[in-house]
């Protein structure tokens, strides 16, 4: 079958590789309808997140048709239209069972190589790094899905392939950020990012119940989408000095009642701490550019919380005195679709969740490496590259 | 030593650490480097002790934890033979320890002789121990340890591995693996693989 591949960084190639098959009696495979970019990938293309070796298919967020089945499969059936979470879970473990499905405990065959630096290694996840399970992704063809059972969920009548495939990932994440903001009546809630993860943090935080909501970036067709699309209102933060006085003034004084991080360790800054960050970075002495979180961490009003959504590695001068002065909860993680997705199939269906207006562009998956490429260079308004295998 | 020179700093330390772990748990890099005992790793499993020292006692069962490191088949009088991956064979038999079971070395006239216990014997003056450590000679007659605890609530059981520096390269990997792939095992009836799937460079891995 036809796959991306990645070959070294900023080295992505379309390639012909086998095909997947079933390995475990548990496993599905899918036909891949429609399979997408993620801000995460960003990182090991980037060079930034190790672990990846030449001629990984990668991709995670995707959605398609059962084309085989496992013999312990008992829900799902050949021809079954289905969207999957980008972390594999099991439905048995620990953790599954509490439903934080990201941290599953039986799923990630390369364990081992996380425990030295987690203490407690994360479930696997397709096609992002051999730490995280080393799975094939979802850039292909097909895609092999263990535990297709507890994994694979059915797309209603009447929610397109293109809605439902942001359920995989952009929008249970979003919908993790608001959801850790415990948000009441009234709040307030800024959002630092307005890619596909932020618009969805925006929108999930209004679904939640947020009385305002608060975006912030610099790329004004992402902006023009919080307003239109989210009704949010937003900052763009190189048009002033300060995100966190613009914050302040705009709630009385008091700050935001939550602040969702959606930018992760590529994220821009100003001034100094920009400077020092990104020659740190290029040292590769330190792993992030951490300037959104900073500001995310200043900008909460006292007793608020900090969701932290963006992919971070080794983070330094991260400002623990106003956290524990300021009274902050942070709460952080990969996201668990699986806790979230059936929900936010329901949202879509009622017209309540608008997701398709992420897929700004569609290609078929031979011309995906132009599709990372506005994706990651952010063309021609690209906010997400939709590849059709 | 100032900011910039304390983070490159922590930052090696950091990558080393990581780097390392994955050349010792990598297949091909086993038993190169490690301490010089066993390795030895907990994990809790939620199942029973009886269940969890049932799929220790089934040489099918190891064979399959063991994966990429040794292959287990079980001969005529219970005697166990491991074909480590690295080249070469051991033999063992089972033996049942408290709350747990022990796979010995074993010669080809039979188990070897535990050699003189040195628990206790070592204590020096201050109270401290000098030289060897508790049950070491002990601990070289044995390939495998698998002892188990009640864990608190309904979580099951605490289970802890110990495997010989042949099998392990002394590094905690191994032991982890196996648990971990053993939970695996037990909770879903699967152990994770992803061998052989999709991937360009195949010829390379
Ligand atoms: N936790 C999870 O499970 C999970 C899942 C998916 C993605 N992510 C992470 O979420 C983050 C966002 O993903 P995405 O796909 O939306 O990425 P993206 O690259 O499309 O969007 C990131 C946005 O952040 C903006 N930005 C950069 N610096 C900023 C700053 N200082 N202040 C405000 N905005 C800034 C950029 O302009 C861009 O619009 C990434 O780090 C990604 O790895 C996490
Ligand atoms: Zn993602
Ligand atoms: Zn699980």
């Amino acid at each position: 079958m036809r796959a991306l591949v990645w070959n070294g960084v900023n080295d992505l190639a379309v390639e012909t590789v086998r095909d997947p098959g079933i390995l475990n009696p548990h496993d599905v495979v899918l036909d891949v309808t429609l399979t997408v970019t993620c801000g995460s990938d960003l990182h090991f293309i980037d060079g930034y997140l190790p672990g990846m070796r030449a001629g990984d298919v990668f991709g995670h967020e995707f959605m398609g048709v059962v084309a085989e089945v496992g013999p312990e499969v008992r829900r799902l059936a050949v021809g079954d239209r289905v969207v999957v979470p980008s972390f594999i879970g099991c439905g048995e473990c620990f953790y599954c069972t509490r439903d934080m499905w990201s941290l599953c405990d039986t799923t990630n065959p390369n364990a081992a190589l996380q425990q030295p630096v987690l203490g407690y290694p994360s479930g696997g996840i397709y096609g992002y790094t051999h730490p995280f399970g080393g799975y094939a992704g979802s850039h292909a063809e097909f895609v092999r899905v263990p535990f297709g059972d507890v994994n694979c969920f059915p797309v209603p009548e009447g929610v397109s392939d293109v809605q439902a495939l942001f359920t995989s990932d952009a929008v249970p994440t979003g919908y993790t950020g608001a959801d850790y903001c415990d948000i009441t009546p009234g709040d307030t809630v800024a959002v630092f990012g307005a890619g596909a993860v932020g618009l969805m943090a925006a929108a999930s935080a209004k679904l939640l119940g947020a009385e305002r909501v608060i975006v912030v970036d610099r790329l004004p067709e992402r902006l023009e989408l919080a307003r239109t699309r989210v009704g949010a209102e937003t900052v763009d933060y190189s048009e002033v000095d300060s995100v966190q006085e613009v914050l302040r003034e705009a709630t009385g004084g008091r700050g935001p009642d939550a602040v969702i991080e959606a930018v992760g360790m590529e994220g821009h800054g100003t001034g100094v701490q920009e400077a020092y960050d990104r020659a740190k970075q290029a040292l590769r002495l330190e792993t992030d550019r951490a300037t959104p979180l900073r500001e995310a961490v200043l900008a909460c009003r006292k007793g608020g919380v900090v969701a932290v959504l963006g992919v971070y590695g080794l983070t330094d001068k991260f400002p623990m005195g106003v956290v524990l002065n300021k009274g902050l909860t942070i709460r952080a993680s990969q996201q668990h679709g699986q806790r979230y997705v059936p929900r936010l199939l329901r949202h879509i269906a009622d017209g309540e969740l608008d997701t398709s207006f992420l897929a700004t562009h569609e290609m078929p998956l031979e011309d995906s490496v132009r599709g990372y490429e506005m994706f990651k260079e952010k063309q021609d308004g690209c906010l997400r590259a939709v590849f059709r295998p | 030593m100032d900011v910039t020179q304390k983070a490159r700093e922590k930052a090696r330390e950091a990558v080393a650490s990581a780097v390392g772990a994955a050349a010792r748990v990598l297949p091909g890099h086993l038993g190169q480097q490690g301490g010089g005992g066993p390795a030895r790793q907990t994990l809790t499993i939620a199942r029973p002790a009886a269940e969890v020292l049932a799929a220790w006692g089934d040489a099918a069962v190891v064979s399959r934890l063991l994966g990429e490191v040794a292959s287990v088949r079980q001969g005529p009088g219970g005697r166990w033979t491991f074909t480590l991956a690295s080249g070469g064979e051991l033999a063992a038999e089972p033996a049942e320890v408290d709350g747990g079971m022990e796979l010995r070395r074993a010669d080809a006239d039979g188990p070897r002789e535990p050699q003189e216990d040195v628990r206790d014997s070592e204590d020096d003056t201050e109270g401290g121990r000098t030289g060897e450590q508790p049950g070491q000679r002990e601990d070289e007659e044995v390939l495998l340890r698998v002892t188990t605890r009640p864990a608190p609530g309904d979580l099951g059981t605490e289970v802890t591995c110990e495997v010989a520096r042949e099998l392990s390269a002394g590094v905690g990997g191994v032991p982890f693996t196996l648990l971990y792939r053993l939970r695996a095992l037990l909770l879903t009836g699967e152990v994770p693989t992803i061998e052989p799937q999709p991937a360009a460079r195949e010829e390379d891995r």
